[in-house]
């Protein structure tokens, strides 16, 4: 018996066919260019976003000072008071929103990508709600086992705990159906807000207004040892990325294939998601419920280079910190002196994203199912 | 393989990231066996999806596994691949997988990786990724042991193969069923193993897509490759398995050349379905006609 043998390499190679090295190339481009431009727009917006405020510090001064304080005399930096409002305030507050929202675009990119669903986000899953859920615990109870760690401690755990219920009850075959997800979403921010609703209502005046920060979210109280604190858990989170970036992709396949490309899911199940449920929960610890920013920025990072992890979870750490600085300063000035909860301003910008997204996909696919 | 070489060499696939890539694979000379399955029995649920099932295929070899649905084709794909096994919560399962003389639990997902591809039936991706990057993607498993330029090469020729070089950057969810099956299996071809393992590839395909699947993996057999097939179409795998094992509730009823296999009243009892098995006018490889 005998096989016909057709010769099988092109397929009429076409007009533009593109040499695969150049392609590789073009894209490398692409993606040097988001970063560099996503850095230097969070560096420029930092340095605005630390000169203004109520006492108004020139630009070239914040630039001076930094300056200084590494050991370079460039420039004139600005007189005591404007140093004192400088690393007093100002510094650590837009340190905070840069290391808050780096860790809130880069645990909704991971999100995203180990449920293998676009929409899957800490704040739309409900997994902010549960760390803020062991935040409000341990100020309504007055816990203090460690010390200022004790509500990163206990969000952590809360936030570890929501995500493991909300990634087992919704997957079904290593992928979540959105409509699952969504409605696992508001089943957990439901009874999350019912311990929310609770707690307040036997709180004492005092405990309610810090609980009403949790809520609404705010980096006004940031000072230098939170940023300290939040430090190490940024960079655990991020340590991640290098690691898993390319298994990710590989994920996007499936379950089954992605173990059969060398991937050991399990092992990768595990470490991704500890990772995201320590940046949320640290971002939560720190600044309250800030929806939106792991949904926002992964999606636009997606638009512009493509869903290629290497790229995205870098990009939305830079994203997320860019857009929660940003959404921070128009917080405090845009009502100034008063300020608006900054979870009111992501959500203001978040909610209408959500819609566009909404739209573009029934337009295009007639929806998710 | 014992208990604890089995645990050292977890913990050096665990680590290997950090130290070094797994071996090179060793090439199969043609016609030793790749695929060793002994009594093979898996039960799901209390049905019985294999009974006892034993296969060897050999490098070099194009083996169709048909048969009629719910025949245990799939499953019998999914144990070898392991897939189905003893992790599924439930099982109570029977029998060994040998894959190049080493049982299949004792090859970690890296190692495997370099040697065998499988083909899943369905393909859905999660993200908009381009036709280029996934192929790429069947790249992954060789990242260390190959450089970007052999990387970029095999992507080519796998994806000039299978005859979409011109959707390289085309986004999946944009593709056709046709165009999107046959850049899966590009990313199977890519992967570059000595044993590929395909689950209906053809389904999606029209005729002349069929055959281009199909030549590619006789083709692939021919230059000492391993690969198993998993076929609906009779008439397809008379032409181009070497081999073919026909399934019959999760036993094989009958193994051997198409010629001697598909006789009229073995596919016609498999089948539940009279079939006429005529000799083709000008090959004289068997037809399979449904009596109408």
């Amino acid at each position: 018996m005998t096989a016909p043998t057709t010769p099988t390499g092109a397929g009429e190679p076409t007009a533009s066919d593109p040499a695969p090295g150049g392609r590789r190339v073009r894209h490398r481009v692409r993606a040097t260019l988001l970063l560099t431009g996503l850095t230097a727009a969070l560096v420029a917006v930092a340095l605005v976003s630390a000169g203004l405020g109520a006492y108004p510090v020139p630009v070239d001064q914040v630039a001076a000072s930094l300056l200084h304080a590494i050991g370079l005399d460039l420039g004139t930096p600005p007189d005591r008071i404007g140093q004192t409002v400088l690393w007093d305030v100002r510094l650590p507050r837009v340190t905070l929103a840069v290391a808050v929202g780096a860790a809130l675009g880069v645990a909704g990119a991971m999100m995203q990508g180990i449920f293998g669903n676009p929409l899957a986000e800490p704040g739309v899953i409900g997994v902010s709600s549960g760390a803020a859920v062991g935040a409000i615990l341990v100020i309504f109870s007055g816990l203090t086992v460690f010390g200022h760690w004790t509500i990163i401690a206990s969000s952590f755990v809360f936030g570890l705990a929501t995500t493991l219920f909300v990634y087992v009850f919704a997957r079904s075959h290593g992928r979540t159906e959105v409509v699952t997800l969504l409605l696992t979403g508001v089943a957990v921010n439901a009874v999350a807000g019912a311990a929310i609703g609770l707690m307040t209502n036997f709180s004492q005046d005092a405990q309610i207004q810090t609980i009403t920060f949790w809520q609404l979210g705010s980096v006004s109280t940031a000072t230098w040892a939170k940023v300290a604190a939040i430090t190490p858990c940024l960079l655990l989170g991020l340590a991640v990325i290098p690691l898993y970036a390319r298994r990710l992709d590989l994920l996007a396949l499936g379950e089954g294939p992605a173990r059969h490309l060398g991937v050991d899911v399990e092992r990768m199940r595990l470490v991704v998601i500890a990772a995201l449920a320590l940046l949320t929960s640290a971002a939560v610890a720190f600044a309250g419920i800030v929806a939106f920013i792991g949904l926002v920025v992964p999606h636009i990072v997606r638009m512009v280079t493509g869903p290629g992890h290497r790229i995205l979870l870098p990009s939305s750490a830079l994203g997320g910190g860019l857009l929660l600085m940003s959404a921070d300063l128009l917080a405090r000035t845009a009502a100034a002196p008063a300020e608006i909860p900054l979870g009111v301003v992501t959500a203001a910008l978040g909610g209408p994203f959500f819609f566009f997204l909404l739209h573009r996909t029934r337009a295009k696919q007639g929806g998710w199912s | 393989m014992s208990a604890w070489s089995r645990l050292r060499r977890r913990t050096a696939a665990t680590v290997a990231p950090l130290s070094r890539p797994p071996q090179h694979p060793a090439p199969a000379p043609p016609g030793t066996a790749v695929v060793r399955a002994e009594g093979l029995t898996v039960r799901r649920g209390g049905r019985t999806l294999l009974d006892g099932v034993d296969l060897t295929v050999r490098a070099g070899e194009l083996v169709a596994l048909v048969g009629p649905n719910g025949a245990g084709k799939s499953t019998l794909l999914g144990v070898l691949s392991g897939d189905v096994g003893p992790r599924d919560t439930g099982a109570a399962d029977s029998g060994s997988v040998h894959l190049f003389d080493r049982p299949l639990a004792d090859w970690t997902p890296p190692e495997l990786a370099l040697r065998r591809a499988v083909l899943p039936q369905d393909s859905s991706v999660s993200f908009p990724f381009s036709v280029a990057e996934l192929v790429a993607m069947g790249r992954a498993p060789w990242a260390g042991l190959c450089d970007a330029d052999t990387d970029a090469a095999q992507t080519f020729a796998a994806m000039a193969r299978t005859g979409i070089p011109h959707l390289a950057e085309r986004r999946f969810p944009s593709l056709s069923g046709g165009e999107r099956a046959r850049v899966m299996l590009a990313r199977v071809l890519a992967q570059g193993t000595q044993l590929l393992m395909l689950d209906e590839p053809t389904a999606a395909l029209d005729i002349r897509h069929q055959e281009l699947v199909l030549s590619v993996a006789r083709e692939l057999a021919e230059d000492g490759r391993t690969v198993i097939v998993v076929l609906h179409d009779l008439g397809l795998a008379a032409a181009y398995a070497h081999r073919v094992a026909v399934l019959s509730a999760g036993r094989i009823a009958a193994r051997g050349t198409p010629a001697d296999v598909f006789t009229a009243s073995l596919l016609s009892d498999v089948y539940q379905h009279q079939v006429d098995v005529l000799p083709h006018p000008r090959t004289g490889a068997p037809l399979v006609v449904p009596r109408r």
